[in-house]
């Protein structure tokens, strides 16, 4: 594994629910991420894959820290950042940025593409009128837009292209880690493709690393190195692209890359539809045990109350005990 | 064998302040009795226009519609008056829509809306139609239906709320379902979920279903047959074995040729450059032409024509013929 740019070490993230006018009391809890340890390495891209509600996007806030943890570490370049504060923040910030879904959001309707370039630059850089041009234009086109876009308004330009500027945006500064959030998901078939080819290519010529996350399991097997799959705030396993992708064996990884359609209708007939019943629990309740434990069709008597641990097999880690036995999985020393 | 739902040569032409915006230009759909016709296309490709012309649901001051033939089973839509086509929505033709909020009440509770459908097309009693209700929620795979009918659409999970639509969809067991990209909201293992579901009811009452979709492994799994649309025309058509092993127009093509997968890590994806025309400044020849890789002169200048193949399908390119053999 390459040197470690970015670490989260048993992070929690719990949303307390408040009930009472006048004396407001905590009455539950919302454990969106409920202890995840993720590493990501310098030029690497780490997918994170999940159902909704699964804490995906949580913890990629985290991350970030546009979101506070409740218990464990955010390391970011060697430094501990956990409890930086919004001025210790800014240095970090132009180093670690993120592209979102929505690239309609992330456009100021009333800013020019120019401007919406610049604005990080202008944030974190002290440049001259001339350099910040150059620098905008440069971007734009590194992302595939010719100078006559920088003055164009949000409004005028199609999605793809606006998560082209979303992409120029969170570049600018030059950062080492971007997260991207579910940034093809709102696209087009025929755009996804040429968004996801962009990505590969800045990250071949800047080295970057992505936390990559998305829903769409065909482009997270193509564009990362590492998959963690999340249920219920909880990695339940974690690897290569070549072992969970190819080889699952979480019954959850199973049965979520099963629900895949296949491209093919001659498989897709001989296949038929693959159903895994049932929906994500609310975090607000978790089942006790494995909270997957209600939909699997593996369940022992045991699932129903203990917590499976996350435990490393060579380069995967796998949280299911019935799995691990099943595969003779070895335990790495 | 009769279509249950036969449409030809529609076109709907939207008012703009710069003269007509061409939404559909030439789209004919036909599906028989318990089969699946699958329209495939990418936003503003004229998919949802289409849909929505076909149920007569497009604002007549704002669109033009347009069509030669426009057939539910034997009934013609296109002469009946409107409040009698009208009555027909939601009876013998029904829709499901991809944000299932678009078609439930926030403030009526789900039994409420459920019931109101039966009342209105089979002036059913309130009792009747609630046991209507309660079975059809059940057949949809909704446990504790009698509890969920006095439940309100937010207590509901988005794979919930898509189910109740679909069973106040098929209430009145219409002969033809329209779904519009009906689980594209949905995560695969819900879109699973309701995908098996369409599949179950179909083959149960034998409705004709319409799926319209931009997603080619949901078009794998679920049709019979495939209309893929561009720039407001059905470009291709074909049975969905043909489609997907030898695709015959250049942008089906490029569309499967897209998809990523495990099994090419690594190499570069073959994205289909550019952006799908703008209705208000659509090409003069093919509507693929600025992005196809094979276009030649000749398809900058003139419209292809739809040309009916030997094998039943439809394709509307000068060089199908030359590229197929190449």
């Amino acid at each position: 594994m390459p040197e470690v740019l970015a670490q989260l070490t048993d992070v929690q993230v719990h949303f307390p629910v408040h009930s009472g006018l006048l004396l407001p009391r905590e009455v539950a809890r919302v454990r969106a991420v409920d202890g995840v340890s993720l590493a990501i390495g310098k030029g690497e891209v780490l997918g994170l894959v999940g159902e909704s509600g699964s804490g995906k996007s949580t913890l990629g806030r985290a991350l970030l820290r546009l979101q506070d943890v409740t218990a464990g570490r955010v390391h970011f370049a060697g430094a501990d950042i956990t409890h930086w504060h919004r001025r210790q923040l800014q240095a970090v910030r132009r180093r670690m940025t993120v592209v979102f879904q929505d690239p309609e959001a992330s456009c100021n309707p009333r800013m020019r593409i120019g401007d919406a370039v610049a604005e990080p630059l202008r944030v974190h850089e002290r440049l001259t009128a001339a350099e910040l041009q150059h620098k905008v234009l440069a971007l734009l086109e590194q992302v595939g837009l010719d100078a006559s876009y920088a003055l164009r308004w949000p409004h005028e330009l199609s999605g793809g292209q606006r998560q082209r500027v979303g992409i120029a945006r969170a570049l600018a500064t030059d950062p080492e880690l971007v997260v991207l959030d579910e940034p093809i998901s709102a696209l087009d078939v025929s755009i996804q493709a040429q968004v996801l080819n962009l990505l590969e290519d800045l990250r071949r010529q800047r080295g970057l690393s992505y936390l990559f996350i998305g829903h769409d399991l065909g482009a997270v097997a193509h564009l990362c190195d590492r998959v963690a799959v999340l249920y219920l705030g909880r990695v339940v396993e974690a690897g290569s692209v070549a072992d969970v992708i190819a080889a699952p064996q979480h019954p959850y990884t199973q049965a979520l890359l099963r629900s895949v359609p296949l491209h093919d209708p001659v498989a897709a007939r001989a296949r038929g539809l693959q159903v895994l019943d049932g929906e994500i629990p609310s975090p607000l309740h978790p089942p006790p045990g494995c909270a997957f434990h209600p939909r699997c069709r593996r369940a022992l008597p045991a699932c129903q109350q203990n917590r499976p641990e996350l435990l490393a097999f060579g380069t995967r880690q796998l949280a299911c005990p019935v799995a691990t036995q099943d595969a003779q999985l070895p335990i790495a020393s | 064998m009769t279509a249950a739902l036969e449409v030809s040569a529609l076109a709907v032409a939207f008012a703009g302040d710069r003269g007509p915006i061409v939404a559909v230009e030439d789209v004919s759909l036909r599906v028989a009795k318990g089969r699946t016709l699958c329209v495939v296309g990418e936003s503003g490709s004229g998919k949802s226009v289409s849909i929505l012309a076909t149920m007569g649901l497009l604002d007549p001051q704002r669109a033009v519609v347009t069509a030669q033939t426009l057939r539910l089973g034997d009934v013609d839509l296109l002469t009946l008056p409107a409040t009698q086509r009208r009555a027909l929505n939601g009876d013998r033709l029904a829709m499901v829509f991809q944000d299932p909020m678009t078609s439930l009440n926030p403030y009526l509770r789900i039994g409420q809306q459920l019931t109101e459908v039966l009342e209105v097309h089979r002036q059913l009693s309130r009792q009747a139609a609630t046991a209507q209700a309660v079975a059809m929620l059940e057949a949809v795979g909704i446990s504790a239906p009698q509890a969920r009918m006095r439940a309100y659409p937010h207590e509901l999970s988005g794979g919930m709320r898509q189910r109740v639509v679909l069973a106040m969809a098929l209430l009145c067991q219409p002969d033809v379902l329209l779904a519009d990209e009906p689980t594209t909201a949905l995560d695969v293992t819900i879109q699973a979920q309701v995908l098996k579901l369409i599949q179950d009811l179909q083959a149960r009452n034998g409705m004709a279903v319409v799926l319209v979709t931009h997603d080619m492994g949901v078009v794998a799994h679920m049709a019979d047959e495939v209309a893929v649309l561009y720039g407001g025309l059905v470009v291709e058509r074909a049975a969905v074995r043909d489609l997907f092993t030898a695709p015959r127009h250049p942008y089906t093509r490029a569309l499967l040729a897209s998809i990523p997968a495990a099994e090419h890590r690594g190499q570069r994806l073959q994205a289909i450059a550019g952006s799908p025309p703008s209705p208000v400044a659509r090409p003069a020849g093919c509507v693929f032409a600025p992005r196809c890789a094979f276009a030649v002169p000749q398809c900058q200048a003139a419209r292809p024509p739809e040309e009916a193949l030997a094998d039943g399908r439809t394709v509307r390119c000068f060089r199908h013929a030359e590229l197929a053999d190449a």
